[in-house]
């Protein structure tokens, strides 16, 4: 199961889809969240990857791994 | 020098709580002993302001989401004095303060950047997104992030070094708040 994870004024919105049948509704509705956020200029990072494997910035819905985190557009403060 | 500064950075923010005394008391107390050493900072633990925050509902659930993030170094780091360095590639070491603005200072030069949410956030939901960007997309951070002149946290910038001769003696007014020039506004 992969988890997608929005940042947001409540901590954090979490959807859970996976590549089945049983979670394809799951699985577009992260998509579109995912290809919208990033079109908003949101950027996503794929961590707690295992195998001591990197924090890791990502932009193709298809790599998506075990959870990704996306963060808001950022602007100068 | 670095040390020396940043030694009064602390300094001030314990005469702004007027706690110093107290804080002093209570740590020796405790018996507590900073596990890590963070480059350049008094191993004692920081007392005042940067120590208080309200942590309830979203926060809560931005804080876990935080420490989960945090490598066990930046997690000790957190636990101690709510606030962990990132390491940038090609820039060196960055302290990601807990408060909104001017929170990431460059801890080699001293300067603060001002990078924020375009949407409202829990504050550690902040901090994770200036780490994540600052350790795997630097670009994008500094590409954003401001970097007022006036806000610098040390003497050691060349601009200013060149201009005064070492220390800032000119304070302004819109800088009368900010935490750097604390112990030269008292």
């Amino acid at each position: 199961m992969k988890i997608l994870r929005v940042l947001d004024s409540s901590g954090d919105r979490m959807v859970r889809f996976d590549d089945g049948e049983a979670t394809k509704e799951a699985r577009a509705q992260a998509e579109a969240l995912f290809t919208r956020m990033l079109a908003s200029g949101s950027t996503a990072f794929k961590v707690n990857r295992g195998n001591g494997k990197p924090d890791e910035k990502v932009s193709d819905f298809s790599a998506l791994e075990d959870e990704t985190i996306v963060v808001p557009r950022i602007v100068g403060g | 020098m670095r040390i020396s500064w940043l030694v009064r950075i602390r300094r001030a923010l314990q005469k702004l709580a007027g706690r110093q005394d107290a804080a002093g008391g209570q740590a020796q107390q405790r018996g507590d002993t900073p596990a890590f050493a963070w480059d350049g900072l008094s191993r004692e633990p920081l007392s005042g302001p940067l120590d208080v925050i309200d942590v309830s509902g979203a926060d809560l659930r931005a804080r876990n989401l935080l420490l989960r993030m945090l490598t066990p170094t930046q997690r000790a780091e957190f636990e101690r004095r709510d606030a962990f360095t990132v390491e940038v590639a090609g820039r060196g070491r960055f302290a990601i303060l807990p408060r909104r603005t001017l929170n990431v200072l460059d801890m080699e030069s001293g300067e603060c950047y001002c990078c924020v949410t375009a949407t409202d956030v829990p504050l550690f939901d902040l901090m994770l997104t200036q780490k994540l960007l600052l350790e795997h997309d630097p670009d994008k951070f500094f590409a954003a992030a401001n970097c007022p002149s006036e806000f610098l946290f040390g003497p050691s910038p060349r601009s200013v070094r060149r201009q005064r001769g070492g220390v800032p003696t000119r304070v302004r007014a819109s800088s009368l708040s900010a935490l750097p020039y604390a112990d030269r506004t008292l």
